[in-house]
């Protein structure tokens, strides 16, 4: 028999999973089966701290820094973990078809930044976070929120930059005046 | 970075991917089953294990340079967890063991290393390591050997914590040397609630036998 906290968990997971995804896609770099990892283990910790969190104003943001955690410990444990003897090349990760090619870059650039970094830009300007709500899902300050964007945008220019083609010089158009 | 984006074409307003009922089922049950984990730790923290667990078999020296704790009396202690019975099955290869985790059993095993896993529940994925524990030679000298030293049988071995692949809690590392200068892991998962103590009294059931061998790669094809 469901409970009612359960019900409410339903709802919540219904109404938000697909904007977790969205966001851990961008977070795991476009490895659209790490995002789903992530969110997973996302909605597992949050169902089980929901009787606390359950009527807070602020469940998304409690998600969005569960989903950080996730992030960061799953790179520090891939960093710990043995390397394996693999006899195929391993497959990499797909873009959605559905969002089309034009991700590509964004994700590659995205995966060069380290897991904090990319999460403080993918939150901050990608996902159109406060500078506040940034720092509440990163659990750190606000002057930490804008060292890191700042770092973060500057990777991202750079590496977007070098994947962009020369932009050709401008003329100025001649109006000839009759 | 606007301007970049948008060269590209990047667009990121786009809508957030459909949500499917079963997805939200299993989310559900996963979380059940976290919850469950959870309060089977907290019944057994409260419960009283009869006896001191018995130590012997794998021999462990210290590494060289490093001071180590007898931690005397922690065994007695240990409490926490799914608790150890008796081995009663085939011993696998290149490794014997004294005891296991009550209700689980051995899932893989070959002369690189050896899994165990809850019984009946075997993921079909053998490679699949979350929430089982394992033993395994390691090919070199581990790394980091930053874990906190512990008594182990006779010897020493150094543990120490890392986020569980599961999500949930967190694994349990035990690093050992044989007398004869083998390095052997213990990876305990967050699911069995095991103490470091625990973890030390398991490793203290291991024997290395000849026909281990120490793996190429990790994890090599398993059996």
């Amino acid at each position: 028999m469901r409970s009612q906290p359960e019900d409410e968990f339903r709802v919540y997971v219904l109404r938000s999973r697909g904007d977790l995804v969205r966001a851990a896609t961008f977070l795991a770099a476009g490895d659209r089966h790490l995002a789903e990892d992530l969110v997973q283990t996302t909605l597992t910790r949050l169902y089980l701290a929901w009787p606390r969190v359950r009527r807070s104003q602020h469940v998304d943001g409690y998600a969005r820094r569960i989903l950080t955690n996730a992030l960061i410990d799953d790179r520090r444990s891939r960093a710990r973990r043995p390397e394996s003897v693999q006899a195929e090349v391993p497959e990499h990760a797909a873009v959605d078809a559905a969002e089309g090619p034009d991700f590509a870059p964004l994700y590659a650039a995205l995966a060069e930044l380290p897991a904090a970094i990319r999460s403080a830009v993918v939150f901050r300007h990608l996902y159109d976070l406060s500078v506040r709500e940034t720092a509440d899902a990163l659990n750190c300050s606000e002057g930490n929120v804008r060292s890191q964007t700042a770092r973060g945008l500057a990777k991202l220019r750079l590496a977007l930059s070098a994947q962009a083609p020369p932009v050709p010089p401008t003329h100025p158009t001649s109006r000839s005046s009759s | 970075m606007n301007d970049l984006m948008a060269y590209h074409g990047i667009g990121t307003k786009g809508a957030s991917t459909p949500v499917r009922l079963a997805q939200v089922d299993a989310d559900i049950s996963r979380g059940r089953r976290a919850a469950h984990r959870r309060r089977a730790r907290q019944a057994g923290a409260g419960t009283a294990l009869a006896g001191v667990l018995a130590i012997g078999g794998f021999a462990v020296t210290a590494p060289a340079g490093r001071h180590h704790s007898t931690r005397a009396g922690v065994t007695a202690a240990a409490t926490l967890g799914i608790k150890l019975v008796d081995f009663s099955g085939t011993q696998p290869s290149g490794f014997t063991l004294a005891r296991v985790p009550q209700g689980w059993s051995i899932e893989t095993s070959n002369p690189y290393f050896l899994v165990i896993a809850p019984t009946g529940t075997t993921h079909p994925d053998p490679e699949n390591m979350v929430g089982k524990l394992m033993v395994t030679f390691e090919p070199a000298q581990p790394a980091d050997l930053s874990g906190t030293p512990i008594a182990v049988g006779p010897g020493n071995g150094l543990v120490r914590r890392a986020p569980d692949p599961s999500g949930d809690g967190q694994s349990a590392l035990l690093d050992l040397q044989s007398p004869s200068g083998q390095w052997v892991r213990v990876q305990s998962p967050s699911a069995l609630g095991w103490t470091d103590q625990q973890v030390a009294d398991f490793a203290a059931g291991v024997t290395v036998t000849p026909d281990a061998q120490r793996a190429p790669g990790w994890p090599p094809a398993g059996n």
